[in-house]
């Protein structure tokens, strides 16, 4: 009977191997990974830029394990991507065990990914799970003549505090130099949103045209069909907002000389 | 010194009417049990008293649990358990092996980046349906009971493993459920328990 005993709690022992949590809050655990923008950004910085850039940018994984599944299949059956961006909405209860789900999913991509913070990341301890896994929630990064500028549009979030979107981080690194002849922005919540902060939505859109070399502005939130917006009529720096993941697509966005093309891929 | 003298003994008799009165009417008090768990989604660590309910056929317990700062952010958690023991298997006349008792336990994490409720102006009606502060969790416990003698103020240790999951990994695994098994959302903790 000793035996029996033993074995019960040998058992039970061996099934929570790994399994035990603190709180579905926690912002971390034993194997929970940290700095992936950094470690990503790390890969990208080893490929070579060729005259196209090509990149599979879609956000809003939240609950859709499934399809963002796919979605990985998807773009590693294919063989032009250059990277991915994952624009935010990466969880939708902001709590680790879905970061990590959806890290796990996109590990096994081929190619590098950037993850963007969304409006659901921030909730509960969201925020400071993304700060640990993925890093800062405004950040650059380069490919080729290309400085990429990420930034967290979720004003919302902070009560329409006029703090987010940050102008002034945006000013001092929407910079062109240093072989870097074009700016891409990227964040989650669009201007045109309501999600926007209502008192920044005309400065942030003038900063954008006024800036040289801004060539787009890229965005997710809205899980409807790929659209671009303007400021002003039909000119001037494109606001273009991707389908989402849980919607089963994608954009592929092209960058040539200074030019940017975008086009929905459903998969 | 009559006069302190007499003082002395009226003091010394309230005293122990007071605490005569004081420890009948802790007796009542007293929990049945009051455990130590690690993890089990209620903290790093978690201390808990509960009462036997119908004839130790159930249970209900208060815990309070945290997870310090460089063990996954610093939290603090109040969870009310309310375990169900149909099966009781005695080995011996030493051991009681309770392979499966059904738990069900709302929590509730305090602190500042936690709602009951999201509330208005900030988001529309349903913009965020659920509570970030309350979890409704769901599971099971399997608990190894070791008795001492029938006199002994503590009557007997117990060893238990219980695995939860809640109301969102629930709602998430449901979403997914062609892609994601069942098991994956069960979280694991283990205690030990004190019973009087």
């Amino acid at each position: 009977m000793k035996k029996i005993i033993l074995y019960t709690i040998i058992i039970l022992l061996g099934f929570g191997c790994n399994s035990d949590e603190y709180s579905p809050n926690q912002v971390f655990n034993r194997k929970s990974p940290s700095n992936v923008n950094a470690t990503q950004i790390a890969l990208l910085n080893q490929k070579t830029a060729s005259n196209t850039i090509r990149i599979a940018f879609s956000g809003d994984t939240q609950r859709s394990y499934a399809e963002t599944a796919l979605f990985v299949d998807e773009v590693n059956a294919r063989n032009d991507i250059d990277f991915v961006i994952l624009d935010g909405d990466i969880s939708d209860f902001g709590l680790l065990a879905e970061f990590e789900g959806i890290y796990d999913i996109y590990k096994r991509l081929d190619v590098p990914f950037i993850s963007v913070i969304g409006n659901h990341d921030l909730v509960a301890n969201g925020r400071a799970v993304y700060e640990r896994m993925f890093g800062a929630l405004n950040f650059t990064f380069n490919f080729g003549p290309v400085k990429f500028v990420c930034h967290d549009t979720n004003g919302r979030e902070y009560n329409f505090d006029k703090s987010t979107p940050n102008v002034g981080w945006l000013k001092s690194n929407l910079t062109l130099g240093n072989g870097i002849t074009s700016l891409v922005a990227v964040s989650h919540v669009p201007p045109i949103d309501d999600d926007f902060d209502p008192d920044l939505r005309q400065p942030y859109q003038t900063l954008f045209n006024q800036t040289p070399g801004l060539i787009a502005s890229l965005h997710s939130h809205r899980h409807a069909k790929l659209a671009t917006y303007y400021q002003n009529g039909n000119t001037g720096v494109p606001f273009i907002v991707t389908n989402a993941i849980v919607k089963r697509a994608y954009t592929i966005i092209e960058i040539t000389n200074g030019q940017i093309n975008a086009q929905e891929i459903n998969f | 010194m009559l006069k302190k003298l007499t003082f002395s003994v009226l003091f010394a008799l309230l005293l122990s009417n007071t605490t005569f009165a004081q420890s009948k009417f802790w007796k009542k008090l007293e929990p049945d049990q009051v455990n130590l768990q690690y993890a089990g989604s209620i903290g790093f660590l978690s201390v808990g008293a509960g009462y036997d309910l119908f004839n130790e056929k159930a249970g209900l317990s208060l815990h309070v649990g945290y997870v310090p700062e460089d063990l996954g952010g610093e939290l603090t958690i109040i969870a009310v358990k309310f375990h169900y023991r149909p099966f009781k298997i005695p080995i011996g006349d030493k051991f009681i092996i309770e392979p499966f008792n059904p738990v069900f336990f709302p929590s509730y994490t305090l602190g500042q980046n936690f709602d009951f409720k999201f509330e208005k102006p900030k988001y529309r009606e349903g913009y965020y349906f659920w509570s970030s502060a309350l979890r409704v969790h769901l599971g099971a416990s399997t608990e190894v009971k070791v008795l001492s003698r029938p006199d002994a103020k503590i009557k007997a240790l117990s060893l238990y493993a219980e695995a939860n999951t809640n109301d969102l990994y629930a709602l998430s695994w449901f979403q997914n459920r062609t892609s994601t098994p069942f098991y994956r959302i069960f979280r694991l903790g283990y205690g030990v328990k004190m019973h009087f």
